[in-house]
């Protein structure tokens, strides 16, 4: 246990102001982490993202059609929607891959490409799965730039993007 | 040895005590965080620090290297996320009320157009822009207004903003460009600011026009608009500064 100063254990007084520096510590980092909010922009954008999708997807299910716009744009990063429908690895490029953690099947993500990292932190795993523009896919990406179209119908989502809704405007 | 265990007690009495008093301390501040601090305020107060922070660095960089010291000032960044502001509800003047109430926070947080936060660009003028709230009809309201369009332009050109004399439009479009008169912007906003609740979200935002060393000087103005309508709101926007939501 403690260590007396004349007997093997410390003085209450050491206990106390090391109990003391810590008490002010935990005090100093609870005020810190609350009143000096992290802001990582490309994060905070991704989970931003993230709700939004949720919300429009919910919305879809009941027979609405939704639409996911571009509310950001940064230098220098990208935000993808990147559908898993059975493998949790999607090759952009040779050199870009988003990977999700879990490897479940029909899984949704808001992937980030800036500088430095490729992240796809925000996932969400739905019961029904997606196609894109109509098509079944194993998987697939959608820059978040224009428009995308989002419906539910015959037990699955489809997203529309805006090339595929101008051609069939046309 | 008996001495010695009523000592170890004694000790152990203070430091239960202490952990005792540290849990406490804990929940409370917890309670405090979670009850009279809102995230909300919190995200505002960053946004608007940040803004008066980038406001002030620019407003300081004079004299010879006037436009260098501008451009580091840049290097300040902004700190705002968008505020999404759910409509659950069915009542036309209340929805009224909130949107032009959330366009009129939108001038307030970025200055009123009082602030300059960008040094010149050279040739062309960038549009940066600020988005300042997403407005959401939840599916269960959206049928209910139906063909209930929200005035919000008529409600803003017509309602005294605050305690004041002047309305939301005299609070907002005071700094109008010169060459459209009062009737004329009146006009476009009451046009505008019509909105039908099955065309999707409402977004505000805050425009900031960069003065360019060839054309005009800047200036800052808040739109409000609905992105499955008018599309180009979004997309005339070099950049958007603010994090969605």
């Amino acid at each position: 246990m403690f260590k007396l100063n004349k007997g093997g254990m410390l003085s209450t007084e050491v206990i106390q102001i090391i109990l003391a520096a810590v008490g002010a510590f935990l005090v100093f980092m609870i005020f810190y982490a609350f009143l000096v909010p992290d802001f990582n922009k490309t994060d905070k954008t991704s989970e931003a993202y993230f709700d939004i999708v949720t919300e429009k997807l919910t919305a879809a299910e009941k027979g609405t059609t939704q639409i996911i716009t571009s509310l950001s744009a940064q230098e220098d990063v990208e935000h993808y929607l990147v559908y898993f429908g059975e493998e949790n690895f999607l090759e952009l490029t040779s050199k870009k891959i988003f990977i999700t953690s879990e490897n479940v099947q029909n899984q949704l993500c808001i992937c980030s490409i800036d500088e430095d990292t490729i992240k796809c932190d925000y996932c969400k795993s739905l019961q029904k799965p997606i196609t894109l523009n109509n098509e079944i896919l194993p998987k697939f990406n959608v820059l978040v730039k224009d428009p995308i179209k989002i419906t539910f119908e015959n037990g699955h989502y489809n997203f529309k993007t805006s090339e595929e809704v101008n051609e069939e405007d046309e | 040895m008996k001495k010695m265990n009523k000592k170890g007690d004694y000790k152990w009495g203070i430091l239960i005590n202490l952990i005792l008093g540290l849990i406490i301390l804990g929940i409370s501040l917890y309670f405090i965080f979670t009850e009279f601090i809102i995230e909300e305020d919190i995200n505002y107060e960053l946004c608007r620090q940040s803004v008066v922070l980038r406001a002030q660095a620019i407003d300081k960089g004079g004299g010879f290297f006037e436009n260098a010291g501008k451009i580091v000032a840049e290097e300040f960044p902004f700190k705002c996320q968008a505020q999404k502001i759910e409509i659950d509800y069915f009542d036309v003047e209340k929805a009224t009320k909130e949107i032009s109430d959330a366009i009129a926070t939108c001038h307030s947080l970025y200055g009123q157009g009082k602030e300059e936060l960008y040094s010149a660009d050279l040739l062309k003028a960038d549009l940066k822009c600020f988005q300042c709230a997403r407005i959401h009809f939840s599916p269960e309201v959206v049928n209910k207004y139906g063909a209930n369009n929200l005035e919000v332009g008529k409600y803003l050109v017509s309602t005294k903003f605050a305690s004041s004399d002047a309305t939301y439009f005299d609070y907002i479009y005071w700094n109008r460009p010169a060459e459209s008169s009062r009737e004329e912007l009146m006009n476009q906003v009451v046009t505008d600011s019509s909105f039908n609740a099955s065309n999707g979200d409402i977004i505000v935002m805050n425009y900031f026009k960069v003065s360019s060393a060839l054309g005009r000087g800047w200036f800052s103005v808040v739109k409000s608009f609905q992105p499955e309508i008018k599309p180009e709101g979004l997309s005339s926007c070099d950049i958007i500064e603010t994090i969605p939501a």
